[in-house]
Order: C-alpha cells, then sequence, then structure tokens
C-alpha cells in the first residue's frame, strides 16, 4: 500500500505527514536548563576595593607604604619637571655661561683647524709641485695595434 | 504570552521547541545548545520586547537567525558542514519499539540531507504546527515559497522514508 499524495500545499496535514507530526522530538539535557537561566542569577557585586586596601594595610603594610612612596615621589617629578614640548625645547634651555664659552673656544679651534687645512690643500703651480710618478699618471698614448676584422 | 514573562517560564514553555529546531537546523548538539544559552542570555540582558503577541514565534525566529549566522560561520571556518550533516542525531526521543526506532533514526537522517530552507520549512509546520502564514511571516519568506519548499521536502522525505514506512505499517 502507497503513501497517501501530497497535499502539502494545503495547511490540512495529511496521513503521511500527520503520521510525522506526531513523532516526539527529543527534550533539551536537563543540565542546560540551568546553563541557560545563569545569567539571570545575581551578578557578583563590583570589586570592594576599600575592603582589599583595609586587608592589604593589615596584612602587608609594607606594600602599601612602598605603593605611596612610590606615588608620592611620580607626583613630586611630575610637578617639579617643566612641561616643554620638544618643539619649544631650545628656546627654553638655559645654557650655563662656562658651556657657552666652552662652545665658543671649541668653535674657533675648528675654525681655525679648518683654515689650516685649506691653506695646506691649496692649488699650487706646476713648478712646484712634485713631480707624479709614471705609474699614477693615465695612460694616454693610444695603442699601437688593435685587433680588427679588416683583412689585409 | 508577552515581554513580563520571566526567563524561567519562557524557558519551561519553550526550550524543548527551540531546542529541537536548532538541533535539526545545526545538526549539532554542541552548537544547539549554545545556540539556547545564547539565546536565553541575550534574553536575559535584553528582555523580549512587550509587544511582542507570540512568544514562541518571536523565539523561533530569534534563534533561526542565530542558527544560521552558525551555519554560516561553521561552513566558513571548515568544510566539513555537510559530514556533520549525516552523522545520526538524537532529534526525536527514543522508542521502545525498534521499527519505530529504526523509522525515527531514518527521517531525523533524511532531515539531515534537506537543504536548510527545506527543513526549517518541514519543521516548523510539522513539530511546530505553524501554518504556511506564519512560516512565512517567521523566515521573511513569501507564503508560496514557504509552502514549495514543505512539499519539495516532504515529497523527499516520502521518497526516502517510503520502504520503512511500508514496512512498520
Amino acid at each position: 500500500m502507497n503513501t497517501p499524495p501530497s497535499r502539502s500545499d494545503s495547511d490540512i496535514p495529511d496521513a503521511w505527514e500527520t503520521r510525522l507530526a506526531r513523532i516526539t522530538l527529543a527534550s533539551p539535557p536537563p543540565d542546560l536548563r540551568r546553563a541557560c537561566l545563569r545569567a539571570q542569577e545575581p551578578r557578583p557585586t563590583a570589586f570592594d576595593w576599600l575592603a582589599f586596601l583595609r586587608v592589604l594595610w593589615s596584612r602587608h603594610p609594607w606594600a602599601i607604604r612602598g605603593l605611596a612612596a612610590a606615588w608620592t615621589l611620580i607626583t613630586a617629578l611630575h610637578l617639579t619637571t617643566p612641561e616643554i614640548s620638544v618643539a619649544n625645547a631650545d628656546s627654553h634651555t638655559v645654557w650655563a655661561e662656562e658651556t657657552l664659552q666652552l662652545v665658543a673656544r671649541q668653535r674657533a679651534e675648528l675654525m681655525a683647524t679648518a683654515l689650516d687645512w685649506d691653506r695646506e690643500n691649496a692649488p699650487v703651480s706646476n713648478e712646484l709641485a712634485p713631480p707624479a710618478k709614471a705609474s699614477d699618471r693615465p695612460n694616454t698614448t693610444p695603442p699601437t695595434a688593435f685587433p680588427t676584422n679588416r683583412m689585409s | 504570552m508577552a515581554g513580563p514573562d520571566s526567563i524561567e517560564t519562557l524557558y519551561d514553555a519553550h526550550a524543548g521547541a527551540l531546542f529541537a529546531y536548532a538541533l535539526n537546523l545545526t545538526r549539532s548538539e554542541a552548537d544547539a545548545r549554545d545556540l539556547l544559552q545564547d539565546q536565553f542570555h541575550r534574553l536575559a540582558r535584553q528582555p523580549m520586547p512587550a509587544t511582542v503577541r507570540d512568544a514562541r514565534g518571536w523565539l523561533l525566529r530569534s534563534i533561526h537567525h542565530l542558527a544560521i549566522d552558525r551555519i554560516r560561520r561553521r561552513a566558513t571556518r571548515d568544510r566539513v558542514a555537510d559530514q556533520w550533516s549525516k552523522e545520526p542525531l538524537e532529534l526525536f526521543a527514543t522508542h521502545a519499539d525498534p521499527d519505530e526506532s529504526a523509522f525515527r533514526s531514518g527521517l531525523a537522517e533524511a532531515l539531515g540531507d534537506l537543504p536548510e530552507d527545506q527543513r526549517s520549512v518541514v519543521h516548523l509546520k510539522l513539530w511546530e504546527g505553524l501554518t504556511f502564514e506564519a512560516i512565512a511571516r517567521l523566515l521573511d519568506i513569501p507564503p508560496n515559497t514557504a509552502a514549495s519548499r514543505y512539499r519539495y521536502g516532504i515529497d523527499k522525505l516520502r521518497a526516502r522514508l517510503r520502504p520503512l514506512y511500508e514496512e512498520i505499517r
């Protein structure tokens, strides 16, 4: 006996569809309910920093003192350090008088050295120039015989 | 049933249907569990709007979108989705009669071979008892499309399960 013809265009199920629809679906696993409803449970309260600091003070006072000292130092450095942007740092830099003199002296010495070097390396006349070695001179003589393809 | 329902009430009333639908769509119990948890965690953060008149429909629609997203991500992540869809699945309640049990296993397997769009319509029509109009609203498709998908799906199931069906009649 064949299965009844399909009448599935209609909202009314036929025998085959009714047969399928009667099959019970599996239930969700029992542990899933708790997992799904866990999000509704009250969430833990925010971290109690005051209680944490009290416990830390009572059990590890050195840690609190160290933290306080570090914080004080950082704050003091922050407050005493002038805030100068890098672009303006040059104009705000205060140079010591000795430093300025030292820089001026070094500059003068450097200029003198440069002048000496210029004087020593200035171009000289041919008569006074020392004779160059033959090997140093470029060979300007044309070669006497080039290999050619010409038939002679 | 509307917005003021507690999550426990919503779970007890609809979790079975939602889990089965997610299981049938994703063909993976782990994914169905994840989706159901995701669904109820979302509800805990953002309750169902008070204007919702059909809580079951609203929840089915929501879990349908979650399931489709999951299936797409899974298909992108790896290409074994087809293989997963053919794994034996405990979609139906167990039955003492071995013939009936075999028929249910065959039906679960045959459902896995249907395309997702047909499978979802077949599921909603057969086991949720929704009309094509309701299915169309839920899936954002025209009613005729819902009807044709159902017809194709149910005919495939009929052809596939006919030997088993004849045997146990």
